[in-house]
C-alpha cells in the first residue's frame, strides 16, 4: 500500500495524496533505476531511520549470503534438496528483512521448486538468484555510504 | 520490561534487539530454540516472547507447547514470528499456545502495536496471579498472625514426614499453648488479646529456624514442625529457646504484658509415624506440662496416652454407671472404744464397674466432679444408705447413725439442707441417725456461710461430723463456732501414734481439746490392737479401720451387726 484516505472523502487531501504518489514514482524511475531492488522507504522505516543499525544489517547480509550460496551449490552438487530448500528459506528471510522483492522472490522460487525435488528448475532458480543477490549486495554497499551522509 | 528474542536468523535477530531496545526493552537474545526453552524455565524469566518458528533444534511452536505444559507462572506471553502466511499453520501456532503471531519481514508500526496488547494483557494476568495469590494464601495462612494455618500446616507435616521416612531423619513437633490467655482476653478485651497472639506468633518464627513451620491452630494454640533433628535434646533446646522468647514481656497499648506459655513436644519416630497421632501426642504432653506449673515443656512419653484413653473410656462409662445402677454403698462400723458397741458405720460409695470390677471412689470422685455427676452420685449414696439405716432399724438391729460425705461442690446455700430435708422424708430415716461428714477445708472455704448452713442441719436434728481432722487449717475460735457433734482424727496420725511422739501428742491435744468443747472423738484408720489400746489409754471416744473390718456391702455388714462385741476382744480389755 502506497497511501491512505479516511472517508468521507475530501477534494484537498485526494489530490495531495496523488501528487506525493506520483512524485515518489519518478523519483524512483529518474534518479536511480536500481531500487527497484530494495525498498528503500521500507527499509529505511524496518529499521526506524537508523543509518547505524541499516549499516550493522547490510554488513550481516553481506557476510551471510555468500556462505547461504555456497550452502545452496554444495547441496546442488549432492542433490540434497531438502537442504536446498532450507538454505533458500533463509535467503528468503534475509531478503524480505532487507526489503528487497526481487531478491525475496527468486529465493522464494528456489524455495518451492527445491520443495518439488526439481533439480533442473533449481539450477535454473539458482543461478537467478545469484544474480539478482549480487547485485543487491553491490546496490546495499552503495546504500550505506548514501544515508550515512 | 524484559523481553525474549529467540532467532537462529542473525538479520532478524539484530534487527529486532536493536529496535526493541530502541523501544526501551530490556532484551534477552536466545539464538537456538533450545537456548529459549532454558531461560523460559527460569523463576526470573522474561515474561514476554519472541519466537521464531522455524529454528534448528526445539522450534517456536514446541517451545510453546512446553512452556504451556509447565504452566509457568506469572503467565508469559508469546508471539511467533513466522515467514509464512499460510493461515492454517497461524492456526496451528495459535493453539499450541501462542498468544500472537508476527509475520517477517515485519513492519515496525505493526511489532509495536501488537507488543502494546501484550503488555495490556500481562497487566491483567499479573492483576490476576496477585489475587489469586491472595486467595490461596488466605486460604492456607491465618489472617490475624500471617502464619500458615491449620491446613497447612497438615500438608507441610505431611510432606516432612514423607521426607523424614525417605532420608531415616527425625523430626519433633511442639505444641504450644499460652498460659492464662483467657484471663487476658476476658480483662483487656479481645483487641489486645489479638495484638498479644500476633506478636507470640512473630516471636515464635523468629526463634525456630528458616526450614520449621510454626501454625496457629486456633485461639492460643500453636505448633511448630521442627524437621531434621538429631534427636530429642535438638527439640528440647528449641523448646527452651521459644519458652524463653516468649515470656519476655510485650507492650501493648503502652502496658507491659507478661505471658508465658507451655509446651508438648513428640516425635517422629519414637511417638508417632503418622501426623495425627503426632499431634495428639504433642497435644497431651502440653497438657501435662501444663499441669505441671505452666512455663514449662514436657515430652510425651507412652504413659500419657494410657491414662487418656482411660480418662475418656471412664468418662463415658461414669454417665451410664447411674443408669446401670452400677454404684453401690459399703459400710464401715465405727466402734464404742470403751464398750466395743458399734455406734454407727460410714457409708461409702463403690463402683462395681462390669469389666473393672470395683473401682475405688479415689479413681472416680475426681472425674466425678469435673463433669459434674458428682452430686447426682452423692444424692444417690445419701438416700441409700438412709434407706438401709431405716431397714436395719426395722428389722430390729440396735439403731446406730449412719454416716455420709459430704464434698465441698454440695456445700452449696440451699441444696444440701433441702436434699438432707427431703431425704429423710422419703426414707422415714430419724434425723439423729444420719451423721453428714465434713472436711475442715470445706467448712473453712467460706466459715460465715458454714456456720449459716450447719445452724440449719442441726435444726433438722441431723448430727455432723468433722472428717480428716488436723490436716486441714482450722483455728480454735471456728471449731468453736460450729455446731458440730464430733472429730474424725485423720488416719495420718493414727498411722504411727504408737512410735512418733509427735503424732501423739496431737492425738492427744485433739482429744483433750475436742473433750473440752463436749466434742466426740473418732480415730479413723486403726489397723493394729496397741493402735486400739493406746486411742483408749488417750480417751478416745470412737473408732474406725481396718483392725475391725474394711468396708464391706450391706449384707456382710448384717452379720457384723449381729456379733460386733464379740469379734473385737475390746470388752474384755475393759472388763479387766
Amino acid at each position: 500500500m502506497d497511501g491512505y484516505l479516511s472517508k468521507p472523502i475530501q477534494a484537498d487531501a485526494l489530490l495531495s495524496t496523488i501528487n506525493n504518489y506520483t512524485q515518489t514514482v519518478n523519483q524512483l524511475n529518474c534518479q536511480n533505476p536500481e531500487d527497484e531492488l530494495v525498498d528503500v522507504d521500507g527499509l529505511m522505516a524496518r529499521v526506524q531511520g537508523d543509518s547505524k543499525l541499516l549499516a550493522d544489517i547490510i554488513r550481516l547480509f553481506i557476510e551471510e549470503s555468500p556462505k547461504i550460496l555456497k550452502e545452496m551449490r554444495e547441496a546442488l552438487t549432492s542433490s540434497d534438496m531438502s537442504a536446498l530448500s532450507r538454505a533458500a528459506h533463509r535467503m528468503k528471510g534475509s531478503a524480505g528483512n532487507l526489503s528487497s522483492k526481487a531478491c525475496y522472490d527468486a529465493a522464494l522460487r528456489l524455495e518451492s521448486v527445491a520443495k518439488i525435488n526439481n533439480l533442473d528448475s533449481s539450477k535454473e532458480a539458482y543461478q537467478v538468484l545469484e544474480a539478482v543477490t549480487e547485485r543487491l549486495m553491490q546496490r546495499l554497499a552503495c546504500l550505506i555510504t548514501e544515508k550515512a551522509a | 520490561m524484559k523481553i525474549l528474542i529467540a532467532e537462529d536468523d542473525p538479520i532478524s535477530r539484530k534487527l529486532l534487539e536493536t529496535v526493541l531496545i530502541k523501544w526501551g526493552y530490556e532484551v534477552v537474545v536466545a539464538q537456538t530454540g533450545n537456548e529459549a526453552w532454558e531461560i523460559l524455565k527460569q523463576d526470573n524469566t522474561p515474561r514476554l516472547a519472541i519466537l521464531d518458528w522455524m529454528m534448528p533444534g526445539m522450534d517456536g511452536v514446541q517451545i510453546c507447547e512446553s512452556v504451556r505444559m509447565q504452566g509457568t507462572e506469572p503467565y508469559i506471553y508469546i508471539m511467533l514470528l513466522t515467514a509464512k502466511s499460510h493461515k492454517q499453520d497461524l492456526v496451528y501456532g495459535m493453539s499450541c499456545g501462542a498468544d500472537d503471531y508476527i509475520t517477517k519481514p515485519f513492519n515496525a508500526g505493526e511489532l509495536k502495536a501488537r507488543l502494546n496488547a501484550g503488555i495490556r494483557i500481562l497487566s491483567l494476568q499479573s492483576e490476576l496471579f496477585s489475587i489469586r495469590e491472595a486467595l490461596r494464601k488466605q486460604a492456607s495462612h491465618d489472617m490475624l498472625t500471617g502464619v500458615p494455618n491449620r491446613l497447612l500446616f497438615s500438608d507441610r507435616l505431611t510432606q516432612s514426614l514423607a521426607c523424614a521416612k525417605r532420608d531415616g531423619s527425625k523430626l519433633a513437633i511442639m505444641f504450644l499453648d499460652l498460659d492464662g490467655f483467657k484471663l487476658i482476653n476476658d480483662t483487656l478485651g479481645h483487641d489486645v488479646g489479638d495484638v498479644l497472639l500476633k506478636k507470640v506468633a512473630d516471636k515464635l518464627t523468629a526463634t525456630v529456624r528458616e526450614s520449621d513451620t510454626v501454625a496457629r491452630m486456633g485461639g492460643d494454640e500453636f505448633t511448630i514442625i521442627l524437621p531434621d533433628i538429631e534427636g530429642p535434646l535438638d527439640a528440647i533446646m528449641a523448646a527452651q529457646k521459644v519458652l524463653q522468647s516468649v515470656s519476655q514481656p510485650v507492650i501493648i497499648n503502652g502496658r507491659e504484658l507478661f505471658v508465658t506459655a507451655s509446651i508438648g513436644i513428640s516425635q517422629y519416630p519414637s511417638d508417632g509415624i503418622d501426623a495425627e497421632t503426632l499431634v495428639k501426642n504433642a497435644d497431651s504432653a502440653m497438657y501435662r506440662a501444663k499441669e505441671q506449673g505452666r512455663n514449662a515443656l514436657q515430652l510425651y512419653t507412652e504413659s500419657f496416652s494410657a491414662v487418656a484413653v482411660e480418662r475418656v473410656t471412664m468418662e463415658s462409662n461414669l454417665h451410664k454407671a447411674l443408669e446401670r445402677e452400677e454404684f453401690i454403698v459399703y459400710y464401715q462400723p465405727r466402734v464404742d472404744l470403751r464398750t466395743g458397741d458399734i455406734r454407727g458405720a460410714e457409708a461409702l460409695v463403690r463402683w462395681r464397674h462390669p469389666e473393672l470390677g470395683i473401682v475405688s471412689p479415689a479413681e472416680f470422685i475426681p472425674l466425678a466432679e469435673e463433669t459434674g455427676l458428682l452430686a447426682q452420685i452423692s444424692g444417690w449414696v445419701l438416700k441409700s444408705a438412709c434407706a438401709q439405716n431405716k431397714a436395719w432399724q426395722d428389722v430390729g438391729f440396735p439403731a446406730i447413725s449412719v454416716g455420709v460425705n459430704i464434698s465441698g461442690s454440695e456445700f452449696q446455700p440451699g441444696d444440701l439442707v433441702g436434699s438432707v430435708k427431703r431425704t429423710l422424708a422419703e426414707t422415714g430415716l430419724d434425723p439423729s441417725y444420719l451423721d453428714l461428714e465434713l472436711t475442715e477445708s470445706t467448712l473453712m472455704l467460706n466459715p460465715d456461710h458454714a456456720v449459716r448452713v450447719l445452724r440449719d442441719l442441726k435444726n433438722l436434728g441431723v448430727r455432723v461430723s468433722l472428717d480428716d481432722f488436723g490436716t486441714g487449717y482450722s483455728s480454735l475460735s471456728h471449731l468453736k463456732k460450729f455446731p458440730i457433734d464430733a472429730v474424725k482424727i485423720d488416719q495420718s496420725f493414727i498411722k504411727d501414734i504408737t512410735t512418733d511422739r509427735d503424732d501423739a501428742a496431737i492425738a492427744g491435744a485433739i482429744v483433750a481439746m475436742a473433750h473440752s468443747l463436749k466434742l466426740k472423738v473418732v480415730a479413723e484408720g486403726v489397723e493394729t490392737f496397741e493402735q486400739l489400746e493406746f486411742l483408749q489409754s488417750l480417751n478416745c471416744d470412737e473408732m474406725q479401720g481396718y483392725f475391725i473390718t474394711r468396708p464391706v456391702p450391706a449384707s456382710d455388714f448384717e452379720h457384723i451387726l449381729k456379733s460386733a462385741r464379740l469379734l473385737f476382744g475390746i470388752r474384755p480389755c475393759y472388763a479387766a
